[in-house]
């Protein structure tokens, strides 16, 4: 049978004038929710594109930290930040190299510190390098490990669209529900400008102009009793194996540096690359799960291919090689800047050449005119 | 053939198909109508009719069939 | 552009006003341009195949009906077979990128043409909904169904209709062209149209996207200490459900605002008594259409094999229904699981019936043991539905058990939120269902139905799942 659709009779019950008025009244209150939505968090610095953050950053000292993101802006942002400073001096790798900064370097002002949080999986560091204008490759590049990124089965490349900013429709339509929030107004216009994006506002936190992060009030208080739940939390996010059911090193990792050292052979990048100092705890607890004994094995496999290619690779995962205790770590996974600080020393007295990129003779006064366990005097 | 004829036909090959012997059906009917009447007996009930009348149906011609009415027109054009 | 979206609604706040603010002969027009914005939005480079398929189907429609006037022969059949072939290979291109990729193992890492491929494999939106309409125009102007449409505008507006863009339902062109032709909208209908995007969005946010957080604990790790796979075995048709009517609503809704009515895709489909019911309840605007364009055509092709004829028209059609979802093994399996069920069905309901005459005690059983057989049947078909491999549906139908309640997830907010969202969803169709009444007839005054649309909406901003977002809070 032929299958029929029918079409409703219609009736006017009410005038259209008039039911257009109820609805725009209707309406109103949602659209002004929305509209104070935006006004705020355009106010927090949400809505920021990059160009203009790295504009903004170039003029005045502000820090940015965002929170209501559909997906990471920093990729976007840095990429911008690079564009536009142009460095002789590049850092790359995850979160746990942020703290290096442009004081450390002989020439700050063509240093950037490019490291990005979150930043899972290995073959980002390469696909930054090859996002950037062949023009504007950095002269040297110094690459802070992640041994997680070696774990069998952990994915190499990071998603399409990584390196994409969301638009600012999207990054309204993800954070609107959250931009109704008092507090979070009463801050905003009682700061001063210098933080740019919701979390920067609250932990006066966040990313500097030279592109290292500026660890704020959250780390006055380091539980004692949170490191273990921490500690717990790491472990079992930096090893998945259980799920994947192997052990060891993954040989695509392997390959994939392989592919970054031959790529800034080729664009004549000289890249160091060094595994930073384990938080003591973390390397105590490290050291005794086997899972993770393919971490001591990175430098045996990593250090040939490094020297094949002339570039440089370096160990300091065990704490006591650069001399870190715990009171130096802003959580049990990120290291402060004075941490930051002993890891350069120590790689400055394995390789002298060190000190043609960063000022080591100052790092003795650095340390010595620190202001607190964690943080430096400026 | 004549139209009573028609009919009285094609009303014992409806209650043939649907397993109905008191089934009634006027020229408005549709399939919505009669229980057991869905797109996989359709065709049973096209078959059917197709043997009892010896005609030939098209595919374009089922398709279009909205009503009783329609098919019992359909099967006067066939049947001259 | 997502139908729940800040987006979205800022496209019908600037929409809706304009269309009724502009001449009521234009409003064709303006439906036309107002969905090519909407397409174009959503993806500009796609729009110029929609726009090309829709003159080429336009075009071949006024050939079809020319060679009707031929005198001599069929003149018409040649051209109606050649334009619906070229449409589904059209289709079929499309749908093929992506499975392409995966067969040949590459990545959108990979170099040269091989990673362009995997970048570019997407579908173009609303493909499979706008070339079945397409289809299905031609068809129906060859069987004389409809004649050939004269005005470009409308049969363009009825293809690229942005309501029905993005999920259908899948509206034959005799029904919409008729409507588009006399406008006439009326308050009533908007005000319809309105209530039943509330309810789309409620059931989306609320009920459907917070189930999918259980869904896709268990599916990732089947049986693996955690969530229950049973009980995701038994929410997921009803997530499903959850998501596609709202989907539908949404569309539904919308077009009402402009005074169009769309076909319905669900009616009550799990109160189904056997699974060939249960198909016409299911999204019945595609299962109508590959009954009327496919299942007919072959059954009356086959009508002479008998019940060999029927099987193979009925495996058939459900295995392209498995394959316009998505070209893959899963969902090959679904269709052909389907195809058995109606198969089964088919062969046995004679018989059936006969015994529930006889048997009326029997008979009064089976009207909610009906029910929950059919339930599990499409309960096991949609696993393949869910899975992303044959792997991984094997992996959760291996290991259908409830474990500990503690892991089953359903402490989880979003879980709760959802379940809550449900049984309010159930219990306001069962309050309506014994009073056999509708939305409209309940008179209550304005402000106590103000006050209820604001507190959905409130639920649904404050309940409703938002997705992750990047909420990196390690520092």
């Amino acid at each position: 049978m032929a299958t029929t659709q029918k079409a409703l009779s219609t009736s006017n019950s009410e005038s259209p004038l008039r039911l257009a008025a109820r609805c725009g009244l209707f309406f109103a209150p949602l659209a002004a929710l929305l509209g104070f939505a935006a006004v705020t968090l355009y106010v927090a610095g949400e809505l920021m594109p990059p160009r203009d953050l790295v504009s903004r950053q170039a003029v005045s000292p502000a820090i940015y930290y965002p929170i209501y993101q559909p997906k990471s802006p920093y990729p976007s942002y840095k990429i911008e930040a690079v564009t536009q400073r142009r460095p002789e001096v590049l850092i790359l790798g995850d979160s746990r190299g942020f703290s290096i900064r442009s004081e450390f370097a002989l020439a700050p002002e063509k240093f950037y510190n490019a490291t990005l949080i979150g930043a899972n999986e290995i073959g980002t560091v390469r696909a930054f390098l090859e996002h950037l204008p062949q023009r504007q490759l950095p002269r040297q590049a110094i690459l802070v490990i992640d041994p997680w990124w070696f774990r069998q089965g952990a994915k190499i490349h990071p998603v399409d669209d990584y390196f994409d900013p969301a638009s600012r429709m999207e990054v309204f339509n993800f954070a609107w529900r959250n931009g109704i929030y008092w507090g979070l107004l009463h801050s905003l216009f009682s700061q001063p400008a210098e933080y740019i994006g919701v979390n920067a506002t609250l932990q006066h936190a966040g990313f500097r102009a030279d592109g290292s992060f500026r660890a704020g009030l959250r780390w006055l208080a380091l539980d004692p009793n949170s490191q273990s739940l921490a500690l717990k939390g790491e472990m079992d996010k930096v090893d998945q194996w259980s799920r994947s059911g192997h052990a060891g090193m993954s040989a695509d990792a392997v390959d994939e540096i392989r592919r970054l050292l031959s790529f800034c052979k080729t664009h004549h990048v000289r890249l160091i690359a060094y595994l930073t100092a384990l938080h003591p705890t973390l390397y105590q607890a490290a050291r005794q799960d086997r899972r993770l004994d393919y971490f001591w094995d990175l430098k045996r496999v990593l250090n040939p291919l490094f020297q094949e290619n002339g570039a440089r690779f370096f160990e300091f995962q065990d704490p006591s090689v650069a001399n870190c205790g715990a009171p130096e770590y802003l959580d049990i996974l990120h290291e402060s800047e004075v941490c930051t600080v002993r890891v350069l020393r120590a790689m400055a007295q394995r390789d002298p050449s060190v000190a043609e990129i960063f000022k080591v003779q100052k790092f003795e006064a650095l340390l010595d005119h620190r202001a607190s366990d964690w943080q430096l005097g400026f | 053939m004549e139209e009573q004829q028609l009919r009285t036909k094609m009303l014992e090959t409806f209650r043939d198909v649907f397993g109905n012997p008191d089934l009634l059906v006027q020229d408005s009917t549709t399939a919505d109508d009669v229980e057991g009447w869905d797109s996989l007996t359709h065709i049973d009930l096209i078959v059917a009719l197709e043997r009892a009348f010896r005609i030939k149906f098209t595919t374009g011609e089922v398709g279009k069939l909205a009503n009783v009415g329609d098919l019992v027109s359909l099967i006067k054009s066939k049947t001259g | 552009m997502n139908f729940l979206s800040v987006q979205f609604a800022l496209f019908l706040a600037i929409v809706v006003p304009g269309y009724y603010l502009c001449a009521s002969r234009r409003r064709p027009l303006f439906l036309l341009l107002a969905s090519y914005a909407f397409y174009i939005l959503s993806s500009p480079l796609a729009a110029i195949g929609i726009f090309l398929a829709t003159a080429f189907t336009f075009w071949m429609g006024a050939v079809i009906e020319a060679g009707q006037n031929e005198p001599a022969g069929n003149a018409s059949r040649a051209p109606m077979l050649a334009a619906v072939t070229l449409l589904v290979l059209y289709l079929s291109f499309f749908k093929t990128l992506a499975p392409l990729a995966r067969a040949l193992n590459v990545d959108s890492a990979s170099e040269g043409w091989a990673g362009v491929l995997a970048r570019n494999a997407l579908l173009p939106l609303g493909i499979s909904y706008y070339t079945f309409k397409l289809i299905s125009y031609l068809v129906d102007v060859y069987w004389k169904k409809i004649p050939a449409e004269r005005s470009f505008i409308a049969f363009a507006a009825y293809a690229a209709f942005f309501p029905q863009i993005v999920a259908g339902p899948i509206q034959r062109s005799g029904d919409f062209l008729e409507q588009v032709h006399k406008l006439s909208p009326s308050t009533e209908m908007f005000r319809s149209g309105l209530r039943r995007m509330l309810i789309g969005c409620f059931k989306k946010a609320v009920v459907a996207d917070n189930l999918g957080r259980l869904m896709d604990a268990a599916y990732a790790a089947p049986g693996a200490a955690h969530p229950s796979t049973l009980l995701a075995f038994y929410l997921f048709p009803l997530q499903l459900y959850a998501d596609f009517s709202a989907l539908t609503d949404i569309a539904v809704g919308t077009a009402r605002l402009f005074g169009i009515q769309s076909p319905e895709n669900f009616y009550e489909p799990f109160l189904a008594t056997s699974i060939s019911q249960y198909w016409r309840r299911w999204h019945m605007s595609l299962t109508t259409w590959l009954t009327d364009y496919v299942f007919l055509p072959l059954r009356m092709a086959t009508r002479s094999a008998g019940n060999w004829g029927l099987a193979f028209s009925l495996m058939t059609n459900m295995i392209l229904i498995g394959l316009w979802h998505s070209l893959s093994w899963t969902f090959f399996v679904f269709g052909v699981l389907h195809g058995f069920f109606l198969i089964v069905d088919a062969l046995t309901s004679k018989r059936r019936s006969k015994f529930f005459k006889t048997h009326t005690g029997w008979d009064r059983a089976a009207t909610w043991v009906g029910p929950v057989f059919t339930f599990h049947l499409v309960a096991l078909a949609m696993v393949f539905v869910r899975a992303a491999s044959l792997g991984q549906a094997w992996d959760v139908l291996s290991r259908l058990r409830l474990l500990r309640i503690e892991d089953t997830g359903i402490g989880e907010n979003e879980t709760l939120y959802a379940l809550a969202g449900l049984t309010l969803w159930f219990l306001a169709w069962v309050s309506l269902k014994l009073k056999q009444r509708t939305w409209s007839t309940f008179t209550v005054p304005a402000w106590g139905r103000w006050a209820f649309y604001y507190a959905v909406i409130a639920v649904i901003v404050k309940y409703g799942h938002n997705a992750e977002g990047f909420i990196y809070f390690k520092f």
